[in-house]
């Protein structure tokens, strides 16, 4: 079994009759196709231009997840009130260890807002006024869509820089060498 | 050049990680013609079923660039 297994991996020459090598294809062509898609997320997670998109993309999702949520009046509020609370506590330890970083003398770029603030380019002001909105409208108001909106246009250069350099790498895989052109026309004549 | 030749080729530029390739293609020299073609036909195929994916994923990009473009006038 371990043997067969090794043959669908790799073509075992020595041993295949021609109808048995007929499904190894099939097999490469399946492990081909796993191995692009593992490395084309690869490339998104490990290119640096990708760690502010990719961040933008999670957080675009969530606070589109805690919008429709905040349209259900009490449970909605919570998530709200919820997320607003993690965006004042998240501040907070980023205020409290960037001036541990300085008394320590570290590099003070090194200190990170933590993920749970989903809304980092939006005051905590904004965040909890709209809150108080809620009541007006009998909880029916999405109020954390606003700071999710004003949120989503800070994000657009970042969301924007991603997808320009997706298409980068979708380009150059469609591209096709002189090299590579001949041996597939070997193939065709 | 040669049906060999032409594999290495294939196989060189296919999605397989760098030692599998060397795999391979330290292979090819001692296949029968029928497995070569094979081998062949089935990386060729998959190369245009990439190619195919990827025009289709910068389609959708463009639309998406094209909507964000019209958002950044207003």
């Amino acid at each position: 079994m371990g043997e067969r297994r090794e043959g669908l991996h790799m073509p075992q020459v020595e041993e295949s009759s021609e109808a048995e090598f007929e499904a190894k294809p099939r097999a490469l062509e399946l492990v081909a196709r796993v191995k692009a898609v593992r490395e084309a997320l690869a490339v998104v997670l490990l290119n640096a231009e990708f760690a502010e998109g990719r961040e933008a993309v999670m957080r675009t999702t969530l606070n589109a997840l805690i919008s429709v949520a905040d349209t259900v009046p009490g449970v909605g509020d919570l998530v709200s009130w919820g997320a607003d609370i993690a965006k004042i506590l998240a501040r907070a330890q980023y205020k409290r260890q960037r001036q541990m970083a300085e008394l320590a003398g570290e590099d003070l770029g090194l200190v990170k807002m933590s993920k749970i603030e989903l809304t980092p380019d939006v005051s905590v002001k904004i965040a909890v006024l709209t809150e108080f909105l809620e009541p007006l409208f009998l909880g029916l108001l999405p109020s954390h869509a606003i700071e999710s909106s004003f949120q989503l246009y800070a994000d657009f250069p970042k969301l924007k820089a991603m997808a320009l350099e997706l298409r980068k790498v979708y380009k150059e895989s469609m591209e096709v060498s002189v090299e590579e052109r001949v041996a597939i026309n070997h193939f065709k004549d | 050049m040669t049906s060999q030749e032409a594999l290495k080729i294939l196989i060189k530029n296919s999605t397989f990680i760098e030692e599998e390739k060397e795999r391979l293609i330290s292979l090819v020299d001692v296949m029968e013609e029928g497995d070569v073609k094979a081998l062949a036909k089935a990386l060729i195929e998959q190369r245009d079923r990439e190619i195919e994916a990827a025009e289709e994923a910068v389609e959708h990009l463009d639309e998406l660039l094209n909507a964000e473009l019209l958002i950044d006038e207003d």
